[in-house]
């Protein structure tokens, strides 16, 4: 166990982010007084990106879980594993970055089961420690640890949402898509493609955007959009990479699609 | 003086004939072929020579040079042929006249080689119209020809001829032992007939493609105008232009494809004119410009707001321009016609298209002054009306008053009046209300009654609907006093107490076992020793090995639908009740036992007289909670007029199609078989309800009936398939029904 290396979970490469607002002064300080952050926003917009960012910019490790239904405490926590000579504990990735110093990312936390995510409370307030009831352990948190959460507030129904008690725990940071001008640069440096392209294909995704709660659930986001970049930049037809990457994936209602195809042939002709 | 170019003679004694020969010749002459005018003579005294007078030599000379040039040789030939001997020798002769006529507007609309059909066409409708009658050894003329011939113009218009059989086929089905109905139909005047009509017009009807297109003004402007659809031509409003006005966008309910744009492509260019005038067109006084130059002041407005919208949407040039018609430069003699549309659209061209053709030195200039402007940014209204004023001054002639207006390809479709632009501050001459109507308190309580709602019918010897067929009006039931329900169910409290104790039964409801549960009520066995070889074999055992119960909530719509009719006033067996009054002891109890489970409940009831009229009368709404109010409903109830049950179970699965529950139940409750008293087939409407109950059954609702008619075995299977009960003991209903109710929801 001692020989366990958490530096294998730092970045090596600055991730590519492009600031919105003061959201990178915003996390330091409250990295800084490691209070605990959710970050919120819909999907594609960027949340990930920047808690891996920011994980660079600070030089930590960053320990990321992707929560669904089926996840437990035991998969967070950790649990015994029988081997040739009986059995040996594992942490879970929650003790993990908790016992080394690292940043605990819970992406997607409304997919896990409300009752699961009580385990991380004690490590959110003042205590910050985490009881191991199995191994009989009280693992006290590495200075370093910071728990982060994101949540997709378009999900939001009576069934998956966030107890109060766990909600009341963080420092909350809003993440929307970026602004036109600002998405479009980001799409031009991350895929590749035209500036005019770029502008396109935000306007683009603005229209799709304008329909949501109208026949979409969501709008197509900035990473669907750096697809869809990609695809022109490999040299695939603009209509056929619009097509595959930001109507196909989203809807599969027929009206919306013709929708979607009046659209295209508005912006792109 | 040209010298007076001689003609041969025609052989024909009648000087009328003489007459109109004399002035259609040299359009004949003009118009036709060597042979077709051979043929033109030949017919014009034939049509002569067969003892019906005059008439028919007229209308042909006046109307074959048209008929010849259009479809070629052979064809005045093939029409004198048939006009004797499919029309002439029948006793619909008085119809020729009108027949010949109507080739003048038959030439607008189809093709050189669609003569043979619309001969065909007028030949199978006189032969199924026309009819004898046995004894009297009379054939009585088709009533209804004129009629239909009258309406040629529109038929041929906005119908394909497949289109224009199934109407006349519609019309020959439900009318043809009628001759005044018939004839009716025929002159589009019924609400019938203008349904059918309405249903077989080509094109894209607005009303199937506007969530795409309501999603894509949404998509690209945000905006969230309402529609108004209108029937351009068929309501004669000719040059009716799509406009916005109030919120609400006013566009054709139909379009074809125009130059390889489809329809759904042409309403999303209109939707995107509209929006962009809305966006960037500011209001100007109107009262200061001509008729003329606000004319060509909207066509630079079109074009300033088009080109501002393109700077967003770079797309919709192609789609507009795909859509204005390009016009030969030097197609307009402005000697002898008014070349002020020409003009405009040759400018409208211009503006938008790059590579336009034409080399008009005013255009070109014109078109660099707007793309200056343009380019310069920050236009306005006024913008447009000065270019427009300067433009006119430059190109206005004399023949621009000519009445005669060059009209052809200058229309631009998708565009609206631009009744947006200008504000008129003095009053208008000319008046659109002609009538200043003020209402009276009458007509605003006629605005609170509620309007029906239309059906189709089932024809199940066409296998084909009837549109709009069932008029079914909504009504809050009457009411009286409530304390009669309480009274039943008092005398019914051994009954109530019975059902009480099913319905504690029913009510801790099923349980639904949750498995691979880490935490959990039991231990699940199965999983348990899984996992425990798992840990044998030293791989990685589950840990979710306990099983948790959970409460299977009952998400349950119900609907009951009483037939209402008179025949429920009959008194059953000894008891000396009614059925009626039988009915509603079998409601009261089983809405106690609803309300006692929560489910979401409705109770209605429903007669007809005729399919005019078919009541819907709501007892109980979904919402409503068995209360004194839907109590006093149920005990006024009353029985009169008759069944038609198909109109009913339609509206009501129209409520309960809305109602959000995984299980949807309507239950009937009837004592006789649908009938009504316009209908003489009684398997007609046992036919139309057993469509009804599949419609319902396809959208998802389970359709249940009970029935109180000891016959019914007869029929109801055809109906309802396997979903009923016929109760043959109606005394027991008020036991049976909620029972009933009970083991079809358990």
């Amino acid at each position: 166990m001692s020989d366990f290396d958490i530096n294998q979970f730092k970045i090596e490469l600055e991730p590519f982010y492009e600031a919105q607002s003061n959201e990178a002064e915003l996390y330091t300080a409250a990295y800084n007084a490691r209070l605990p952050v959710m970050v919120k926003g819909p999907t594609g917009c960027g949340k990930s990106r920047f808690i891996e960012h920011m994980a660079y910019k600070l030089d930590k490790p960053i320990i990321t879980v992707s929560c669904n239904e089926d996840i437990t405490a035991s998969d967070l926590i950790g649990r015994y594993l029988l081997d040739a000579n009986g059995t040996r504990w594992v942490d879970g990735p929650l003790t993990l970055a908790a016992r080394h110093g690292a940043i605990c990312y819970l992406d997607e936390i409304v997919e896990a089961r409300q009752d699961t995510m009580v385990v991380i409370h004690s490590l959110t307030d003042h205590r910050r420690e985490l009881m191991l009831d199995k191994k009989g352990e009280l693992v006290k948190a590495h200075p370093d640890f910071q728990l982060v959460i994101s949540y997709n507030p378009g999900y939001q129904s009576l069934m998956k949402d966030l107890k109060q008690s766990t909600k009341q725990r963080f420092t909350g940071m809003d993440f929307d898509y970026a602004s036109a001008e600002l998405e479009t640069s980001i799409i031009t440096k991350e895929s590749g493609v035209d500036a005019d392209t770029a502008a396109k294909l935000v306007k683009l995704a603005e229209a799709t955007r304008n329909l949501v709660g109208h026949g979409l659930d969501e709008g197509a986001s900035t990473r669907l959009l750096n697809y869809a970049g990609t695809l022109i930049a490999a040299g695939v037809e603009v209509k056929d990479a619009c097509h595959m990457a930001l109507v196909c994936p989203i809807t599969d209602d027929a009206e919306v699609r013709t929708t979607m195809g009046g659209a295209i042939d508005a912006i792109f002709g | 003086m040209t010298e007076e170019v001689q003609h041969k003679p025609l052989d024909c004694a009648f000087e009328s004939v003489q007459d109109a020969f004399a002035l259609n010749i040299d359009q004949a002459v003009e118009h036709l072929s060597g042979a077709s005018l051979e043929e033109y003579y030949q017919g014009a005294e034939f049509l002569a020579k067969i003892g019906q007078g005059d008439k028919l030599s007229i209308a042909f000379l006046k109307t074959m040079p048209w008929a010849g040039e259009h479809f070629g040789d052979g064809s005045i030939k093939k029409i004198t042929d048939f006009t004797y001997n499919k029309i002439c020798r029948t006793p619909n002769k008085p119809s020729v006249e009108i027949f010949l006529d109507s080739f003048i507007i038959v030439v607008e609309h189809i093709n050189k080689d669609q003569l043979d059909e619309y001969l065909a066409l007028i030949e199978y409708h006189l032969e199924k119209t026309t009819f004898s009658i046995h004894g009297i050894h009379d054939t009585h003329p088709s009533p209804s020809l004129r009629a239909m011939i009258g309406n040629i113009n529109l038929l041929l218009e906005q119908l394909d001829f497949k289109g224009i059989y199934e109407w006349i086929n519609y019309g020959l089905r439900y009318f043809k032992d009628h001759p005044e109905r018939q004839e009716e139909y025929f002159t589009l005047t019924t609400a019938d007939s203008k349904a059918v009509f309405q249903r077989q017009r080509k094109g894209l009807l607005f009303s199937d493609i506007e969530r795409p297109i309501n999603l894509f003004q949404r998509a690209l402007w945000k905006t969230d105008f309402m529609y108004a659809p209108y029937s351009p031509d068929f309501e004669k409003l000719e040059h009716f232009h799509p406009y916005l006005e109030d919120e609400i966008i006013r566009l054709p309910d139909i379009y074809g494809d125009l130059n390889g744009v489809n329809a759904c492509k042409r309403y999303m260019a209109l939707i995107s004119h509209i929006i962009a005038h809305h966006q960037f067109t500011t209001k100007i006084v109107a009262d200061n410009a001509s008729p003329q130059q606000r004319f060509f002041a909207e066509v630079f407005e079109d074009a300033r707001v088009e080109y501002l919208a393109i700077q967003k949407y770079p797309g919709l040039k192609k789609l507009w321009l795909s859509l204005i018609p390009i016009v030969d430069e030097f197609d307009c003699d402005d000697t002898d016609q008014s070349c002020l549309r020409h003009r405009a659209i040759m400018l409208t061209r211009a503006l938008l298209d790059d590579d336009h053709p034409y080399k008009n030195e005013v255009i070109l200039d014109y078109v660099a002054k707007f793309k200056t402007l343009m380019e310069a940014g920050e236009t306005t209204t006024s913008n447009s009306l000065s270019l427009g004023l300067g433009y006119l001054i430059k190109t206005r002639g004399p023949s621009d008053a000519l009445a005669k207006m060059y009209f052809k390809d200058t229309e631009v479709t998708y565009r609206d009046d631009n009744r947006s632009m200008w504000v008129f501050i003095e009053e208008f001459d000319e008046d659109d209300e002609i009538f200043h109507r003020e209402t009276s308190p009458e007509e605003e309580e006629e605005v609170e009654t509620i309007p029906p709602h239309y059906y189709d019918e089932w024809d199940y010897a066409y296998e084909s609907y009837k549109p709009d067929w069932a008029a079914v009006y909504e009504r809050l039931h009457t009411h009286t006093d409530a304390s009669k329900i309480d009274r039943i169910l008092d005398k019914h409290s051994s009954l109530v107490k019975q059902l009480k104790k099913v319905l504690d039964l029913l009510k801790p409801q099923n349980k639904k076992r949750v498995r691979y549960q880490e935490e959990g009520a039991e231990l699940d066995l199965d999983i348990a020793l899984r996992s425990v070889i798992d840990i044998k074999n030293g791989s990685q055992p589950d840990t979710r090995i306990n099983v948790d119960f959970e409460h299977d909530s009952r998400s349950v719509s119900v609907l009951l639908l009483l037939d209402l009719s008179q025949s429920l006033n009959e008194v059953v067996g000894s008891s000396g009740q009614t059925i009626l009054e039988l009915s509603q002891e079998a409601v009261s109890l089983l809405a106690w036992a609803v309300e006692q489970l929560g489910d979401n409940f409705a109770i209605a009831g429903f007669n007809s007289d005729t399919r005019q009229k078919v009541m819907y009368y709501h007892i109980k709404g979904y919402s409503e909670s068995w209360d004194d109010t839907v109590k006093s409903r149920l005990a006024d109830l009353k029985g009169e007029f008759s069944t038609r049950m198909g109109a009913a179970i339609r509206h009501g699965a129209h409520y309960l199609d809305m109602q959000q529950s995984d299980k949807k139940l309507m239950l009937i409750l009837t004592d006789g078989e649908p009938a009504d008293i316009d209908m003489h087939d009684p398997k007609a409407l046992i036919q139309d309800t057993h469509k009804a109950v599949q419609e319902v059954q396809q959208k998802g609702m389970y359709p249940y009936c009970i029935s109180l008619d000891k016959k019914a075995d007869e029929y109801i299977s055809d109906i309802f398939g396997s979903h009923y009960s016929v109760i043959d003991r109606i005394e027991s209903l008020p036991k049976e029904l909620p029972q009933l109710f009970l083991s079809l929801t358990k």
